[in-house]
């Protein structure tokens, strides 16, 4: 009877270590699996970072680094070296920031998605003189882009589209370029242009004519054309070659980065003022309902969730 | 009598028409002066809204119109209507700014933000937009914020989204603007609303409008249902000239 009983309890004994057995070698299992599954995300996101820097190198542009900042979310930190001697961004600085933002952006495309990228400009003498933080998410326009199938039309086909797109008016067509951008995951084109005036005074009267053409034009041609234009840099000079605008566009994304000479003033973009004519109250509707909004409209959030 | 005073009356009713027709003549050359200075500006661009002095950000619900407005199609002829920050210093102007913009080759309008570090000033400034991330359809509301997010940053939102922080612009307090902008032709359509357009306090409590600096601007003007809800739109040509004819 007593032999009878041990044998159960054995039995039962056996049964719990078994059960405990199971259970732990699945906690290890699992933990194991998810450190190794962080490892090789810590990794691709290292050789990611790294694989940034190492692009942005070969396009040219000055990088000091690019860090991870933090995990989860994924951060990354580009830091870019300028020619300034002040607290002032430098021409050449356009075009820089908008390869390193367009490279950052479309990373999705070659490795782990990241959640934001903080750009940081130092001048000569080490010191911050710009830095942002650009948030991107999954459903961005930008982060939904697919590389066209076909090979976009040759280059020389492709000046031709622009000139005939382009209204250049008062100026005169100096340069007019079209490179293959030529690096792993792109086989887009650069639209390189160069126009002048005759000065500041007419470029500004003409200012907004070209670059109104400009920008329906690389909005467009892509899909138009069969182009594949994905970076435009413009660059407008006075007589003197002093430049009055250095225009960088990520055509493919849709950022704009730019600088203005003295004196120079377009309006193809919105720049805040006080005052355009007077400070008097124009039309006090004594009824509210005067005007409803529309029918189909629908707050996107309740204003309860402001930061 | 009856004859002379029957003359005398067509005389004078003629006299009278064609009196018109002078004033309607001379009207219609001011009229076209007007709008032919108007745009003839170097700078063509018109703004219509409301701002508010010392504030650490501002929101807005802005709305699209319920259809596409008319635009001319030629130059960079499009609108904006937008929040936006202003500073100026003695390097210029700052400013961050969010809202909806649409040109006249556009689908639809697009969110965007910009922002521009020491504009406008003697040296280079440096603009920036980005307009990548979302549309905004006709007749819908989306709202717009530019905040202090007091870590030495301004802060972009769209649709409640984050979309970017700048350094470098400017410490609070801001003054701070909701307007819509008309760019290059004044013959281009506006109807937007702005509605529950909020200021930051310094204590961080987001309050409504409070001031009233409404302005017009060539044919652009503002009904007031208070200060923080109003439409800018374009008031038609006969709005302008009709009443100064019939008079």
């Amino acid at each position: 009877m007593i032999l009878r009983i041990r044998e159960a309890e054995g039995a039962t004994m056996k049964k719990t270590y078994l059960y405990w057995g199971i259970i732990i070698t699945v906690v290890l299992v699992v933990l194991v699996s998810i450190t190794g599954l962080l490892a090789i995300q810590v990794r691709a996101q290292d050789q990611s970072a790294s694989d940034l820097a190492e692009r942005l190198r070969q396009r040219g542009v000055p990088v000091l680094y690019v860090d991870t900042i933090s995990r989860i979310p994924y951060v990354i930190k580009i830091a870019i070296q300028s020619a300034s001697n002040d607290q002032k961004l430098q021409v050449e600085d356009n075009w820089n920031m908008i390869l390193a933002r367009r490279e950052a952006t479309i990373s999705y495309r070659l490795g782990p998605r990241i959640n934001s990228y903080q750009l940081v400009v130092y001048n000569q003498k080490g010191e911050k003189i710009f830095s942002s933080e650009k948030f991107l998410y999954a459903d961005d326009l930008s982060q939904t882009l697919s590389i066209p199938v076909n090979s976009p039309l040759e280059s020389q086909r492709t000046k031709e589209v622009v000139l005939e797109e382009l209204r250049l008016d008062g100026f005169s067509l100096d340069s007019l370029d079209v490179i293959p951008e030529n690096v792993p995951g792109n086989n887009g084109q650069i639209l390189i242009i160069q126009v002048s005036a005759a000065d500041v005074t007419s470029a500004n009267r003409w200012i907004d004519s070209l670059m109104g053409s400009l920008l329906k034009m690389l909005d467009t041609i892509n899909s138009d054309h069969g182009t594949y234009i994905t970076l435009c840099h413009l660059r407008v000079v006075d007589k003197e070659g002093t430049v009055l605008l250095d225009y960088v566009e990520d055509t493919e994304i849709g950022y704009q980065q730019w600088s203005t000479g003295e004196g120079l003033r377009g309006n193809w973009y919105s720049q805040p003022e006080l005052e355009s004519e007077s400070l008097v109250p124009t039309s006090m509707s004594t009824n509210p309902d005067a005007y409803p909004p529309p029918s189909t409209a629908t707050p996107t959030t309740p204003h309860t969730s402001y930061p | 009598m009856l004859k002379y005073s029957r003359i005398m009356s067509r005389k004078l009713g003629g006299f009278r028409i064609r009196t018109k027709i002078v004033k309607a003549l001379i009207i219609c050359l001011i009229a076209g002066s007007i709008t032919f200075l108007w745009a003839n500006r170097t700078y063509a661009d018109w703004q219509v809204g409301n701002y508010r002095d010392s504030t650490n950000g501002v929101t807005a619900l802005i709305f699209t119109p319920g259809t596409r407005p008319f635009l001319i199609e030629a130059g960079s002829s499009g609108q904006a209507n937008w929040v936006s920050t202003l500073v100026e210093d003695i390097n210029g102007k700052d400013w961050l700014q969010a809202g909806w913009r649409y040109y006249y080759w556009d689908a639809v309008p697009k969110h965007y933000y910009e922002y521009c570090i020491d504009c406008q000033i003697e040296g280079l400034g440096t603009y920036y937009i980005d307009d990548s991330f979302a549309t905004q359809t006709w007749g819908t509301v989306v709202d717009y914020w530019i905040i202090w997010d007091g870590n030495q940053r301004w802060c972009a939102y769209t649709a409640s989204i984050q979309r970017e922080c700048v350094d470098n612009l400017h410490t609070p307090p801001a003054l701070v603007l909701g307007k819509s902008e008309v760019h290059n032709y004044l013959r281009n359509e506006l109807d937007t609303t702005f509605d529950q357009v909020r200021y930051k306090d310094s204590a961080n409590n987001w309050r409504l409008f409070d001031q009233s600096h409404f302005n017009t601007s060539g044919p652009y003007r503002v009904e007031i249902y208070s200060n923080y809800h109003y439409r800018t739109y374009r008031i038609s040509t006969h709005e302008i000239y009709l009443p100064t004819i019939s008079k």
